[in-house]
């Protein structure tokens, strides 16, 4: 009886080898070194209490706290701004002191931002080269002509691609308990600082394998490795850029509201945004995280029934 | 062995078989004959599993196909182009193709030395293979293909590509194996090949079998022996060769141009009669005695150019 395990290990790390040969080393090069600089200039802001406690002046503005992190970032500077005013013009330079929430956005819409989308993207790109590339060099005969079940050659496939982009989680994971500990922690209470790390870390994870999943089938569903690569490019550059338009949403109320709700709906097809709103409002977590996880498993079994049933090419 | 009922197969618009029949003894070189395109090679991929056909019965052993994991245990496929990692070394993708066999520590060690040292590739086997010839990647397809002692082995065009010092050698290993009870398929076009090496063959053609059997029974029905008669003109050909179709020991006459072609059963009884009347009729320049080939039982059966 052939032994199930050891040749599912053995897919697991072959596929896992050529992982770090593809470009990973330079994707996490990139990360390290984007992720690492925006968390750093997040470190070095001075932080104070929640804003609602620093306001001195009201502001008449249509603008609703909590929606966007933008927002209250704009809220902060206005109030900012006309609260410092007066010593500014009589030559005063102001100390800036960042409420703690506003922090926090800043956080969430620049170190996370970039860090979940390096995630995505190398976790789309290392699943969309597993099949895609064995079918193109045509040596997925020696897997499938082999006793391991189809089933367990694209499971294995997908573990390895999970364990090349584990480390990126824990150094997002890593990052985020830092920047709290350092930054946030004496103004925010102990309870909601864990909160906010374990569901930084639920986030990425469930986003790495929504993203992991996508990238496994096409690459089930491209002939050639490149291709596969290009259009798991696409997918990742598309909620990217969705996730940042709904960061920026605040700029079109010049528009309508109107507009803004139809952006806001577009924006939330990618689950970059998602991560972002249920990680800013903290509201819609359980749910957001449920509709990617179930997104992701959906993939993976669609890929899976489609790599079973396909035809093996030498 | 192998047993394949009415196989059919579609890629798209193209009907690859179209009820195809095919019956593998145990311990024979059963060789697969066709013309290019006839379902040759989808017929190694059905029974490799490597594709499923969209009807029909295969059984190994009298284990339904759509038992992979049992079925691929007893297989091992080497096919036409092996395309192997070519990264890694013949010894490291040994390695891993034993694992995915459940294969392991030095017993794997010492199986995967013997068999490079059988196979004849000691010199390269620690070297990236992207520096292999097509012969030496041939060999380690047929290394990783007997790595897991299989009882069954599907060769796709063994000897395509391979020069004519390495097609002997390959053709006594796959005697030899023979010899050690395995059981071989051979795919090939190349009907001197099967010739040599095969006990039976399946000729098919358009996707489906035309003919299946004993070569030595092939060649009784075709006739055993053939008798080449030169002579002046291609006008006294034609004569002949309708004359001697009427003798009853005559299976097939063919003619081209001022050669007639008699084939017959019985070389004793027959070649004195054929002789003394082609003699009577005209001046015979030259006869010749040859062997009933392959190619004679192909073209008798599937009645066409292969190639």
């Amino acid at each position: 009886m052939v032994n199930l395990l050891s040749g599912m290990m053995a897919i697991a790390l072959d596929e896992f080898k050529f992982a770090i040969k593809r470009k990973t080393i330079t994707s996490y090069i990139f990360f390290g070194i984007v992720f690492g600089l925006t968390l750093y200039g997040t470190y070095t802001q001075q932080y104070g209490p929640l804003q609602g406690e620093m306001q001195e002046l009201p502001i008449n503005m249509d603008l609703k706290k909590g929606t966007a992190p933008l927002i209250d970032v704009a809220i902060f500077m206005i109030t900012f701004s006309l609260s410092t005013l007066q010593p500014a013009v009589a030559g005063v330079s102001p100390d800036i002191v960042l409420p703690v929430d506003i922090g926090i956005a800043l956080f969430i819409i620049a170190p996370l931002l970039i860090g979940i989308t390096s995630l995505s993207k190398l976790a789309a790109r290392l699943g969309a080269s597993t099949i895609a590339r064995e079918r193109e060099v045509k040596t997925m005969y020696l897997l499938a002509a082999s006793p391991q079940p189809r089933v367990f050659i694209y499971l294995s496939k997908f573990k390895a691609t999970i364990a090349a982009f584990l480390p990126m989680i824990i150094l997002i994971f890593a990052g985020t308990v830092w920047i709290i500990d350092a930054s946030f922690m004496p103004y925010i209470e102990t309870g909601q600082a864990s909160v906010l790390k374990s569901h930084v870390l639920i986030a990425s994870t469930v986003t790495a394998f929504f993203f992991a999943s996508l990238g496994m089938l096409i690459s089930t569903i491209t002939r050639n490795e490149e291709g596969a690569v290009n259009r798991s490019g696409w997918t990742t550059r598309i909620a990217a850029a969705l996730a940042t338009l709904w960061v920026f949403l605040p700029v079109f109320y010049v528009a309508g509201e109107n507009t803004v709700s139809v952006i806001e709906s577009l924006t939330k097809v990618s689950p970059i945004t998602l991560d972002m709103i249920a990680l800013y409002s903290g509201t819609m977590f359980n749910q957001y995280m449920l509709i990617q996880g179930v997104a992701g498993l959906v993939f993976l079994i669609v890929g899976l029934a489609t790599f079973v049933q396909q035809d093996v090419e030498y | 062995m192998i047993v394949a009922n009415d196989l059919t197969k579609r890629f798209g618009k193209v009907e690859a078989l179209k009820g195809l029949d095919l019956h593998l003894k145990k311990g024979s070189i059963h060789g697969l004959i066709g013309p290019n395109g006839a379902g040759k090679s989808t017929t190694i991929k059905i029974l490799s599993t490597l594709i499923h056909p969209d009807s029909g019965d295969v059984t190994v052993n009298d284990i339904p196909i759509k038992r992979g994991v049992k079925v691929r245990s007893m297989i091992g496929v080497v096919p036409e182009t092996p395309r192997l990692h070519e990264n890694k070394s013949a010894r490291s993708e040994l390695m891993y193709h034993g694992r995915l066999y459940g294969m392991g520590g030095k017993e794997l060690s010492s199986q995967i030395s013997d068999i490079i040292y059988s196979l004849h590739l000691e010199d390269v086997a620690d070297r990236p293979m992207r520096g292999y010839s097509t012969g030496m990647k041939k060999r380690v397809a047929v290394a990783l293909a007997l790595l897991h002692d299989p009882e069954i082995l599907l060769l796709d065009e063994p000897m395509s590509g391979l020069d004519p010092t390495i097609r002997k050698q390959f053709k006594d290993i796959i005697l030899e194996l023979n010899l050690k009870g395995k059981t071989i398929l051979v795919s090939d076009h190349d009907l001197y090949t099967v010739d040599e090496l095969c006990d039976s063959v399946t000729i098919i053609q358009d996707g489906k079998t035309v003919v299946e059997d004993t070569i030595d029974s092939l060649r009784h029905k075709t006739g055993n022996i053939a008798i080449e008669l030169k002579v002046s003109d291609m006008m006294a050909a034609e004569k002949l060769s309708y004359d001697l179709s009427s003798l009853d020991c005559v299976i097939d006459v063919s003619q081209n141009r001022e050669l007639v072609i008699v084939k017959i059963r019985e070389p004793e009884t027959d070649i004195p009669v054929i002789i003394r009347m082609a003699s009577e009729q005209t001046a015979i320049l030259e006869a010749r005695q040859t062997k009933i080939t392959l190619e004679d039982i192909f073209m008798k059966f599937a009645g066409g150019y292969h190639g």
